[in-house]
């Protein structure tokens, strides 16, 4: 009994010894890896000091596409580092959020990622964070937090968003259409897109807004499809040409109520984009002709990067934005297969990749980690 | 004197309360008709029947809980359930039509017997009870889905693409003219169940008076839990037909189906002067809803200000049913 146990034991040593003398052959310049942190030449002083990283991403919004795919990139980014990541969405529950927020407080965390915090009270549990020495990235939440020492804040290029998506719409109607406008007011990234839309509008005589709808809540998708159903048959064939859908969950109510009506010489001029969007779009005669987008998987990348530099005590902006690419019906459907989001980088040039921030120590823990 | 004036208000009143909700969709669709050049159109009276028809469905299932005397607050959850499960069934599991449906209906009324158990076995209110069942259920539903949308070539956890699609055929039950026959259908047999059958005059009586409807004889406890079963039914027919109009399942997508089912089953109560929940009803007060928001969508009034108009109508209907109960 006694000399079984011994000798797994031994078998056991000696396949930890060969998995790290492999793993040292394998890349001479990234150093050998133990069992739990890896060496990087390059590790700033700073990271190397906290040992294990742990990092929180809480955000407010949930169950869509965007926030899986955010959700994902951040979690893929920072364990690819090395980090321990947890993520949580409050599901649009704004108690739930700060909760989730103030619990982070009390917890053993290095760094917290908050996405979509959008009001006064986000700020000051932020600022809590801070006073724990806690690191704080946020993305697509409230002007405010820039004014917290040390915090910086991320967020999609609205301004391009809309500008791509609204040019795009001018140059397919030559600048002469009547569109329903669906967007909803009290997101911070939704008042930025209507900036963008009132300046496209004064600037274009020829483009008339008929009717707008929008409104956020669980049920969003049906309760955009219901209503445009209804303006379709207020506006009927020839009296409308286009719509402008400043969020996917808008456009892909609306393309299922053009389909529904059989409607599809409207063209749906879209914002955000997923997996289900990108069906709807290759969709046989599918009315959704584009849509304007940044790569929610990278959007969580580059917020964990930022985090990262932060913990190892590098210089970070107060703001970053990340630019959007426009997403044509026409460059999809001439692809060979089916595009997915992991397809995209291969038809929009520039998708899903950007080494923002990506330092130098970075790309050699990942190499350490792999 | 004194006497008749009072006996032409009590007639007036009554006149209102049989009428009064029926006159108001009168007067709703002419006023829309005049005011909108094309409310009265066709296409636009199918969109308001296929936006009405899962609330309906959901409806129909409340009604039934509320015949026995209970209140079954977890529908939505339910519908939420039977929405993810069943598009599930097709995307993760790549299962036919047949086998998903059933394994959604078999889930369901597991759901309701459970609910059933629960109510009848305790002295807690139904409401209480189904509001506790309620979390519950959504809980569950959300842990399925892990908290995400279902949708064909979704990202599994595994980091692949989900293998199975939505047939064609689904989805056409979520089309017109489909979705709007399976809400007449659902509305007529409950009609049938609850007017001309003795099970739905047994359970009229246990909802009007569960002590007396003991003491003659009915089996109170086992109508009770079948009415749960059946709510739970509906609930997760409902939740079908919303899979196939949307082709994915969001996060509590059934939930805010909930406070609306809950208006049409009460809006319901004062048709025809019926003062008890009733499937035809319902299916008024859902119309009533559907019209209101169809009207005023096209009057281009925004969302925010329309919620003002249902609640009032909502108070209004409650006001004349419980206004007739007093006097």
């Amino acid at each position: 009994m006694k000399t079984s146990k011994l000798y797994s034991l031994f078998v056991l040593l000696l396949a930890a010894v060969l998995v790290v003398t492999a793993c040292g052959e394998s890349n001479n310049s990234g150093g050998t890896s133990s069992n739990t942190t890896p060496k990087v030449e390059n590790l700033p002083a700073a990271l190397a000091e906290k040992g294990d990283i742990k990092i929180k991403v809480i955000r407010k919004i949930g169950g869509d596409d965007h926030t899986a795919q955010f959700l994902a990139g951040a979690k893929q980014e920072g364990e690819s580092l090395g980090f321990k990541v947890d993520t949580f969405s409050a599901n649009g529950d704004t108690l739930k959020f700060h909760d989730a927020l103030e619990q982070a407080a009390n917890e053993d965390l290095d760094a917290v990622i908050v996405s979509h915090g959008d009001d006064a009270t986000t700020v000051e549990l932020v600022k809590k964070l801070r006073e724990k020495g806690i690191e704080v990235v946020a993305f697509d939440s409230v002007e405010e937090l820039e004014q917290v020492d040390g915090v910086t804040s991320t967020s999609q290029n609205d301004q391009s968003l809309a500008q791509m998506a609204l040019d795009h719409l001018v140059q397919e109607t030559g600048g002469e259409a009547k569109i329903l406008y669906l967007w909803v007011d009290g997101f911070p990234a939704m008042v930025r897109r209507n900036q963008v839309y009132q300046e496209v509008l004064a600037a274009n005589p020829g483009i008339v807004e008929l009717d707008r709808y929008g409104v956020a809540n669980d049920n969003t998708s049906v309760d955009t499809q219901n209503a445009v159903a209804t303006l379709l048959n207020k506006y009927p064939e020839g009296e409308l040409d286009a719509i402008f859908a400043t969020w996917d969950a808008f456009a892909i109510g609306a393309h299922r109520a053009l389909v529904e009506a059989g409607r599809t010489e409207v063209k749906i001029f879209g914002i955000d984009v997923s997996n289900p969007d990108l069906e709807a779009i290759q969709a046989e005669n599918s009315p959704w002709v584009s849509t304007a987008a940044v790569d929610p998987k990278l959007i969580g990348s580059v917020t964990v990067r930022l985090a990262a530099k932060k913990l190892a005590g590098e210089e970070t902006p107060v703001t970053y934005s990340l630019d959007a690419s426009l997403i044509k019906q026409e460059d999809l459907t001439s692809a060979a297969e089916t595009v997915k989001m992991d397809d995209l980088n291969a038809i929009i040039p520039g998708w899903g990749t950007s080494d923002a921030f990506l330092e130098d120590w970075m790309k050699e823990l990942k190499e350490a980690n792999k | 004197m004194t006497a008749k004036v009072s006996k032409k208000g009590i007639n007036w009143f009554d006149f209102l309360y049989k009428y009064g909700t029926l006159i108001t969709i009168v007067i709703l669709i002419v006023f829309f008709g005049v005011a909108t050049d094309n409310f009265l159109t066709s296409n636009n009276i199918t969109s308001i029947l296929r936006s009405i028809s899962i609330t309906t469905i959901i409806a129909i299932g409340l009604t039934l809980s509320l015949a026995v005397g209970g209140f079954d607050l977890s529908v939505g959850s339910t519908a939420s359930l039977a929405n993810a499960v069943v598009i599930s069934m097709f995307v993760w599991h790549s299962q036919n039509m047949l086998v998903s449906i059933l394994v959604v209906l078999v889930l369901c009324a597991l759901v309701g017997i459970i609910n059933g158990f629960l109510v009848t076995s305790f002295k807690i209110q139904d409401m209480l009870m189904t509001l506790a069942t309620m979390f519950v259920i959504q809980g569950v539903a959300q842990t399925y889905t892990r908290g995400a949308t279902i949708s064909q070539n979704m990202i599994m956890p595994s980091g692949d693409y989900a293998p199975g699609s939505i047939p064609a055929l689904f989805g056409q039950l979520g089309k017109a003219p489909w979705i709007i026959i399976i809400m007449f259908v659902a509305v007529i047999l409950v009609h049938l169940l609850l007017t001309h059958t003795k099970y739905g005059r047994y359970m009229y009586m246990i909802g009007g008076n569960s002590e007396a409807a003991k003491l003659s004889g009915i089996p109170v406890r086992k109508y009770r839990f079948i009415a749960y079963v059946l709510a739970a039914l509906f609930a997760g027919i409902g939740g079908m037909i919303l899979a196939a109009r949307v082709m994915t399942a969001e996060v509590n997508a059934g939930a805010p189906y909930l406070m609306d089912a809950v208006a049409a089953a009460f809006i319901g109560f004062s048709v025809l002067g019926s003062g008890k929940p009733n499937a035809f009803g319902t299916f008024v007060g859902a119309v009533l809803i559907g019209i209101l928001s169809n009207g005023l969508i096209m009057m281009s009034v925004p969302y925010f200000a329309m919620d003002i108009v249902k609640g009032a109508v909502l108070a209004l209907a409650l006001g004349i049913t419980y206004y007739k109960r007093k006097h």
